[in-house]
């Protein structure tokens, strides 16, 4: 910086400047001069460059020409495959090529013939055609003619080419001459494409392929042994593909057309502009050459007008450069007296300015800021820290931090020291780390997170310290909602089952690694179903949080208790021996025995069935342990109910519910295998019924392709819920068969009409959304309606009596027929019949096989087919095995008989 | 303008071109993820989109539910989905997308359609649509055979074994038509199910070469006895198309998802541009990678050429 200032006189000041003045001017000459002859060497080298790049693509062209030859005499014809192999290498090793497209020579009487093969070789639209795709009504499927010429491969195969395909370039007067040029004499032919399909200003170059592996003799043989023509495209833009480094070059190329003698011209670069500019007409440099390549033929001419371009960069640079530091000197000069005291207005200003900036930022942060001296003495806050404060900068000023920032933590509600002391005594920053609260001026909580930072001076001191706090008390308050969601049932308080499972893992860790001491229980309500089918959702929700309540004052808090689903708790024990355990849980069954639900003036019993686990270090696997607590469980609710069981490693009954559970992995697999068939056996009339029914079966296949009978997985499918899935793929598969029957009901009078029954589960009868899903499937195939049967199970219709009625009702109203199946095994049958609106009874299996030898049996066969024959009901009598059964079935007036002495069960498709 | 103004007209230009604009596409698939030709056409696509297209997948998953009500089912629910998403593209892979949800409910509709992978023949769909353009998928059967007469230049008549699906029944269609070209007479025998495809297995060792189709159709197909079976009773040549089925032969001509992917996303991508479907022509695949299992040619004790040895990929 001159802090001084320096004086120099006008006249000597004028001399400098004309010193000066004559000695560029002398150097521009030398430099111009100089500047002239490098121009001309560089214009010529690069004319040369430009002539070889161009010389090297015709050669590129002529090396795929040739090869493709070379090729079509190596394999005789060359079909689309390998002409796409080889010229997708040949594009690989010359990127500058655009295209290489196989024209095929098609005559008009082979012409349909041709586009058919083209069809059926996998292009589909193929036709040929003429025209300009692009323009609408134009582009039309040629016109007839004796030879055409369509693009039968291409490539680069990618979607903007592709619409050439099957387009006759024999149709474009241009390159028709060129085809017939290039047949005549044998060699390639080169054209200027200026506007056909997809292509502006092309360089196109055509190439003959004849039949055999000589060049016909003559012409007329030449026109009758061709095949193909080999046509290679390159951008003219391309041609030159090193164009560029003198970026005013003139270039323009000319093609030789063959037939009509002229210079066509394919590429122009000339400025108009570049030569107005010329300061010196007389200076052009100029090149011109030809470029013969086979039968290509091209003209290079480049040219370069002289003018500003080449000197003036040079000159302007010197002229700017030294003129502009000689002026600036003393310019700067003369204006540095007026510097110093203007820098420093300018200086007092921006520190105003800043300040400002500074206060005005403060006062804009959503944050609460205070600052403090090195004692931790409130020198500022900003407003925000005014109101989470309740304290007045005026007042605060000169305060100790800790009277304005007075923290308490969440979890215990015990004062904390104030931070910003030990910031500023350790120089280090200090953030929250735990849930903190502000104690307001009024003595009220506010959340908060805050970080502090040490502020320094010169030599590194502490100089003071910035606090800066946010009120997070909303998004705290979110937080704790949240996590406290994720792990508790809505309805009773309680943990919910992911919860459950994530202190469960936690206490197996625990039992492995330090041998502490854990018991689970696995509680399910017993006639809860009763109350919610009774009292309806509410009701049932109301026993569950009743019984949650009642339990939960049995156990001490630190146990964890969840509901783990349904009317399902668990809970696990920490610490209790077995004995101990087992106390508890008499417990709460007595507790839970003695509770009495009262809704509407009735009054409700529940019970409960526990199944306790006492977790070794053995058992690692959440799954594992809750898989013997619900089979325990099961155990349990099958004595009865209202019990205890204890899982006990080597009881035969818990190994036959982990088969069970086996089996739902097997049922799942086999879903993903396809490894289910259906099957059908058919249901014989024994009165005078013509039509055929039949009972659809269903089948599993093992690894090894061999049946499994249902009864082994529908215990296991039922138990685990997976009936409904092993229903719908029944109900799907089945549909689709008997639709496929139906089909050919229509065209062939002479097959009987078909009945077929569907087996439906408990599980399905209960579910909505069975429902809606049988209702879908009805509508994709509403041909087969009457030729549905369901079958639902005596049991299953009881246990589930409501929603069967409801399910019934529905389908037997869009024509679907109902089926009672094992009837006369529940207590009260007769009872629920009235109750049930069915088209067929199917006699339990068990008292037609022995009604020929236990007279109560056939009393029971009997009164069934009376009942049936009295309420219009049709009877079925199953497992008739043999024909003295059978003949006695008749006699007493049961409708219809199934067994496998009258029909072995066989594949559903086969018999469709 | 101030400073403040032009950053945030700067943020709204740079919003704006992002996100808010950028293309949603559709795969629609016909299979389930997993199936090894789908997503081998989905990476490719994924690729060849890259950041130009954001992309949903729906899949049909016909082939694991081969009942027609499902795919119908699903087809429904892909539409409740492009009606809800309105993707500006569709890529439907395979033959079911086309049959379930392309050819009811989408065709000569405004929304572009791009199929790809369906077999050979397209006219059961009624394609070429106004909205839709694709490849199909052929088998390289004109290679496969001038491979397999290098190897047995005496083969006259050949076995097409393969599960009782419609899309093998429209290959062998094709493939008998090739084969008489090079005057070998193909036969076919289908099955649909394990027991079966052993047996006839077994009783097509008679004819001089066998042509495996897809096993993708018998359910209860068992890996690990195929290959005993193909070990134990295997005294022909054979060959397939399907990757899968390379574990039983001993060469494969095999197609490539990737080139149905890729050119299926190029083609999205040219229609996003503004190019108008219904002149891009629909196509064919023209790549494919040649197979040699070596456990079954020793075992055959077949002298393959040097060069076709040298070429092909070895299992």
């Amino acid at each position: 910086m001159f802090k001084n200032k320096i004086h120099i006189p006008f006249k000597d000041l004028a001399l400098i400047l004309g010193i000066a003045l004559f000695l560029l001017v002398v150097i521009t000459g030398l430099l111009l001069w100089k500047d002239y002859q490098a121009a001309e060497i560089q214009f010529h080298q690069e004319s040369n460059r430009l002539y070889d790049d161009l010389s090297k693509n015709l050669s590129d062209i002529n090396a795929i020409l040739n090869g493709m030859m070379a090729l079509h005499n190596a394999v005789d014809i060359v079909d689309a495959e390998q002409f796409s192999l080889y010229s997708h290498e040949m594009l690989n090793v010359y990127p500058n090529i655009n295209a290489i497209k196989l024209l095929t020579r098609v005559e008009h009487e082979f012409r349909n013939e041709f586009s058919a093969k083209m069809r059926e070789d996998g292009y589909p639209t193929f036709d040929i055609y003429q025209g300009d795709r692009k323009k609408v009504g134009e582009w039309k499927t040629a016109t007839s003619r004796t030879i055409y010429y369509p693009v039968t491969a291409i490539e680069p195969l990618e979607p903007g080419k592709i619409i050439e395909m099957g387009f006759d370039q024999y149709s474009v007067p241009l390159f028709r001459k060129a085809i017939d040029h290039a047949i005549k004499t044998g060699e390639a032919v080169s054209v200027v494409d200026t506007g056909s399909v997809n292509a502006i200003n092309n360089y196109m170059v055509f190439k003959p392929i004849y039949a055999g592996r000589v060049l016909p003799q003559d012409e007329s043989e030449r026109k009758a042994q061709n095949l193909y023509m080999v046509s290679v495209v390159i951008r003219s833009t391309d041609l030159l593909s090193n164009h560029g480094i003198i970026p005013d070059l003139d270039i323009a190329i000319y093609n030789n057309d063959h037939v009509s003698g002229e210079h066509d011209q394919l590429v122009s670069t000339v400025s108009p502009a570049a030569r107005v500019e010329g300061l010196l007409p007389f200076a052009e440099f100029s090149f011109n050459r030809p470029v013969i390549k086979g039968g290509q033929s091209l003209l290079l001419t480049v040219t370069q007008a002289l003018g500003a371009k080449i000197v003036n960069l040079r000159m302007v640079a010197i002229i700017v450069v030294v003129w502009g530091a000689f002026v600036s000197l003393i310019l700067y000069i003369v204006n540095t007296h007026h510097g110093t005291r203007k820098e420093r207005q300018e200086s007092l200003h921006a520190w105003q300015w800043e300040k400002e900036r500074a206060d005005v930022t403060l006062h804009s942060l959503a944050d609460a800021v205070i600052t403090t001296n090195q004692q931790a003495v409130v020198e500022y806050m900003n407003p925000v820290a005014e109101r989470l404060t309740g304290w007045k900068i005026d007042e605060a000023k000169g305060r100790g931090v800790e009277d304005v920032f007075r923290l308490i933590n969440e979890a215990d509600e015990k004062n904390l020291t104030c931070p910003v002391h030990e910031c500023i005594r350790r120089g280090v920053m200090k953030q929250s780390d735990q849930d903190i609260s502000l104690i307001h001026r009024n003595n009220e909580y506010l959340s908060i997170d805050y970080s502090i930072a040490p502020m320094y001076g010169q030599n590194n001191m502490v100089l003071g310290a910035v606090l800066v706090f946010q009120d997070v008390g909303s998004s705290r308050m979110l937080s704790k909602l949240l996590s406290y969601q994720a792990a508790h049932d809505d309805l009773t308080g309680l943990y919910n089952r992911r919860e459950f499972e994530r202190r469960l893992s936690r206490s197996i860790e625990r039992v492995f690694k330090f041998n502490e001491h854990y018991i689970l229980f696995y509680m399910d309500l017993d006639q809860f179903k009763v109350v919610n089918d009774t009292c309806g959702h509410m009701g049932g929700d109301l026993v569950l949080r009743q019984i949650a309540e009642l339990v939960s004052s049995l156990i001490r808090e630190r146990e964890t208790f969840a509901r783990l689903g349904g009317d399902e708790f668990g809970i696990l024990l920490e610490g209790y021996t077995l004995d101990e355990a087992l106390v508890v849980a008499n417990e709460i069954l007595e507790a839970i025995r003695k509770y009495r639900f009262h809704w509407s003036g009735k009054i409700f019993e529940i019970g409960v069935s526990i199944g306790i686990v006492d977790i070794d270090s053995g058992m690692q696997s959440i799954s594992n342990i809750m898989g013997y607590a619900d089979a325990a469980c099961y155990m349990a609710k099958e004595l009865s109910g209202n019990n205890i069981q204890v899982y006990q490693i080597d009881d035969a009954d818990y190994k036959q519910r982990k088969d069970q559970m086996k089996w739902v992995q097997r049922i799942t697999q086999a879903f993903a295998d396809s490894r289910f068939i259906l099957y059908a056996q058919q249901i014989v009339s024994l009165q005078d019924d013509a039509d055929e029914h039949f009972e659809i079966l269903m089948r599993m296949l093992d690894d090894n392709g061999e049946i499994i009978i249902p009864q082994e997985y529908i215990i296991a499918a039922e138990r685990y819920g997976s009936m409904q899935d092993i229903d719908r793929w029944v109900i799907r598969n089945a549909f689709i068969l008997i639709n496929k029957y139906v089909s050919a009901m229509k065209y062939d009078s002479s097959l009987p009409v078909r009945s077929f029954a569907i087996n439906l589960s408990g599980q399905s009868l209960s579910s909505s959304s069975a429902m809606e899903y049988v209702k879908q499937q009805l509508q994709d195939y509403p041909d087969i309606v009457r030729h549905v049967v369901f079958e639902i199970t005596e049991t299953a219709a009881i246990s589930n009596l409501v929603s069967a009625q409801r399910f019934v009702s529905e389908f037997r109203g869009m024509g679907v027929k109902f089926s009672l199946d094992d009837f006369g095994t529940g207590v009260s049958s007769f009872n629920y019949l009235k109750n049930l609106n069915v088209d067929y009874l199917k006699i339990d299996g068990g008292f037609v096989r022995e009604m020929m030898v236990d007279p109560v049996d056939y009393a029971m066969v009997k009164s069934i087919a009376h009942i049936g024959n009295v309420m219009g009901i049709k009877t079925i009598a199953e497992h008739t095995e043999s024909m003295e059964i059978f003949e006695n079935l008749r006699e007493i007036g049961v409708d219809y008989a199934q067994g496998f002495c009258l029909h072995e069960p066989e594949r559903l498709d086969k018999l469709v | 303008m101030n400073m403040l103004s032009r950053y945030s007209l700067l943020l709204v230009i740079l919003f704006l071109s992002g996100s808010v604009w950028a293309n949603k596409c559709l795969y629609v698939s016909s299979y389930h993820e997993g199936y090894e030709w789908d997503d081998g056409i989905l990476t490719s696509i994924r690729a060849t989109l890259g950041d130009k297209c954001t992309l949903e997948v729906f899949y049909l998953d016909s082939k694991r539910n081969p009942d027609a009500a499902w795919s119908k089912w699903q087809a429904r629910e892909a539409l409740k989905l492009i009606e809800n998403s309105k993707p500006n593209i569709i890529i439907a892979a395979d033959d079911n997308a086309s049959r379930y949800l392309v050819m009811p409910y989408l065709k000569n509709k405004e929304i572009p359609v791009v199929f790809c992978g369906i077999n050979w023949s397209m006219d059961e769909y009624g394609y070429p649509y106004r909205n839709a353009t694709g490849m199909v998928e052929v088998a390289p059967v004109k290679a496969l055979i001038r491979q397999l007469k290098t190897v047995k230049p005496k083969i006259r008549r050949g076995v097409f074994l393969s599960s009782d699906v419609l899309s093998e029944h429209k290959d062998f269609r094709h493939y008998k038509r090739v084969f008489a070209d090079h005057k070998i007479e193909l036969d076919s025998i289908f099955v649909d199910n394990f027991r079966e495809w052993r047996k006839k297995y077994r009783e097509a060792q008679r004819y001089d070469f066998i042509f495996l189709g897809n096993n993708a159709g018998i359910n209860d197909w068992y890996t690990s006895e195929a290959e005993r079976i193909v070990d134990q009773y295997a005294r022909k040549i054979s060959v397939t198309t399907y990757k899968w089925m390379l574990p039983y032969v001993a060469m494969a001509f095999t197609k490539l998802p990737e080139e149905q992917g890729n050119w299926a996303a190029k083609v999205a991508l040219s229609i996003l541009d503004g190019e108008d479907p219904a002149l891009i022509p629909v196509v064919h695949n023209r790549r494919w990678d040649m197979w040699l299992n070596t456990r079954i040619i020793k075992r055959l004790d077949i002298k393959m050429p040097y060069l076709l040895y040298k070429r092909a990929k070895h299992y």
